[in-house]
């Protein structure tokens, strides 16, 4: 008796390694290697449409026509290290992107100005409680190095595990002086310096605190919510909160420099000022996590982008500011021409001082 | 519809360069925690730990 003929192998993607679809290309987002390559539509087609068949099969379901683009598709998988050949792909199955976390609160901004009057402690001391886990301080005027270890004292005991910086330059705040702070306080992961007589970017520290002085001055929550491959995030965590979660906006907590309590301090609605109200009370408010759910695939356009599940999205500056669902307007991308706007076409938005932000 | 197979060294399809990737000068944008944690963390990888790693 004839025993069966052996299959050929067929390709398998590593499960890190992940297909997403755009209008016009695709891209292969590795969230373990952390980068993205873009790729086809019609090799989207084929790791999605054609997964565990065999190159002979899946050339003849395009009729042999494209034979040659379809060999050097998995020649480029191959050498990207995309995945791999094998008889038994049903042995690898899909990363589960369920997306979950302990914390009531995971992220929170805090907008300080020189005008600012809050309570430091009892914010902070909140934030410990709702089991916040990263904290942005972002200074518009430049503090001094007292006023900057008033904000940060608070924070020497919780379970915040990072708190990233952005201050305005002072005179005090030297590279030195500012080394010696991330010291003091191990919970300081990078600080960005603004307003800088001139740009300095040392290497991180040997606790790998990053450290920049910029000459732009960054004067108000306005210089937020650009869009720009730079921000781009490819890490499980995002891409698996991505998929059903606002990637900006879902579990934060934000004070503005008036002491307001919103969902980001570009935004217009508050739920109280931190002085009298709590951040619980605030976050109990039924309003207050409706924005967390707006994942890219209910946003206009955005729906339609292979950057959807990295991108950090922007609620607060919107194309059409009545649309909950509208595009960011700070991002010129146009997923269906795959094309980066040049500046000038580059939509207006409300909310930048003019000579800020770049 | 089976779509077109366009050809993989098409300029569509290039990496995109390093001044690309280059973040906007002048400007902030937000993360979530994880995100800060994770991309500030240069040791993330097999033998990072994460909540829940040993419970």
């Amino acid at each position: 008796m004839n025993s069966p003929e052996p299959r050929e192998p067929v390709f398998q993607l590593f499960a890190c390694c992940i297909p997403v679809q755009g209008a016009r290309r695709s891209v292969i987002c590795d969230v373990q290697r952390q980068s993205f390559q873009f790729i086809p539509n019609g090799l989207y087609e084929i790791l999605t449409g054609h997964a565990g068949r065999t190159v002979a099969e899946i050339q003849a379901a395009y009729e042999h026509e494209y034979d040659e683009e379809i060999e050097e598709y998995f020649d480029f998988l191959l050498r990207h290290e995309f995945g791999f050949w094998c008889d038994d792909p049903e042995r690898f199955p899909p990363l589960d992107l369920t997306w979950q976390a302990p914390e009531r609160i995971t992220n929170a901004i805090l907008d300080v100005d020189a005008g600012s009057e809050h309570d430091y402690a009892k914010i902070l001391g909140e934030l410990d409680g709702l089991r916040c886990k990263a904290l942005e301080v972002r200074c518009f005027h430049g503090p001094s190095l007292g006023e900057l270890r008033a904000i940060l004292e608070p924070t020497q005991r919780g379970r915040l595990r990072s708190i990233d910086l952005l201050v305005g330059f002072h005179p005090e705040l030297t590279l030195e002086a500012l080394a010696a702070l991330a010291v003091e306080q191990p919970r300081i992961s990078s600080v960005i310096v603004h307003s800088a007589p001139e740009r300095l970017r040392p290497p991180p520290s040997r606790a790998g605190v990053t450290f920049e002085y910029r000459t732009e001055v960054i004067g108000s929550p306005g210089c937020c919510g650009r869009v720009h491959p730079g921000y781009f995030v490819v890490n499980l965590e995002t891409f698996a909160e991505a998929q059903r979660h606002n990637t900006c906006l879902n579990r934060k907590i934000s004070v503005d420099a008036r002491g307001e309590i919103k969902n980001c301090p570009s935004m217009a609605r508050s739920f109280g000022n931190a002085r009298e109200t709590s951040l619980h009370a605030a976050l109990a408010h039924r309003d207050f996590a409706a924005l967390w759910e707006i994942n890219k695939d209910r946003i206009e356009v955005c729906k339609d982008c292979e950057f959807r599940y990295i991108c950090t999205d922007c609620r607060a500056y919107l194309q059409d500011g009545r649309d909950l669902y509208s595009k960011p307007s700070k991002c010129t991308y146009d997923p269906y021409t795959a094309e980066w706007l040049s500046s000038a076409e580059r939509p207006a938005f409300a909310g930048q001082t003019k000579g800020e932000c770049g | 519809m089976k779509k077109k197979m366009e050809r993989i060294d098409d300029k569509l399809f290039r990496p995109l360069s390093e001044a690309e990737q280059r973040r906007v000068h002048g400007s902030v944008t937000t993360y979530t925690a994880v995100t800060l944690y994770e991309t500030t963390t240069s040791t993330g990888g097999f033998d990072s730990v994460r909540d829940g790693d040993h419970e």
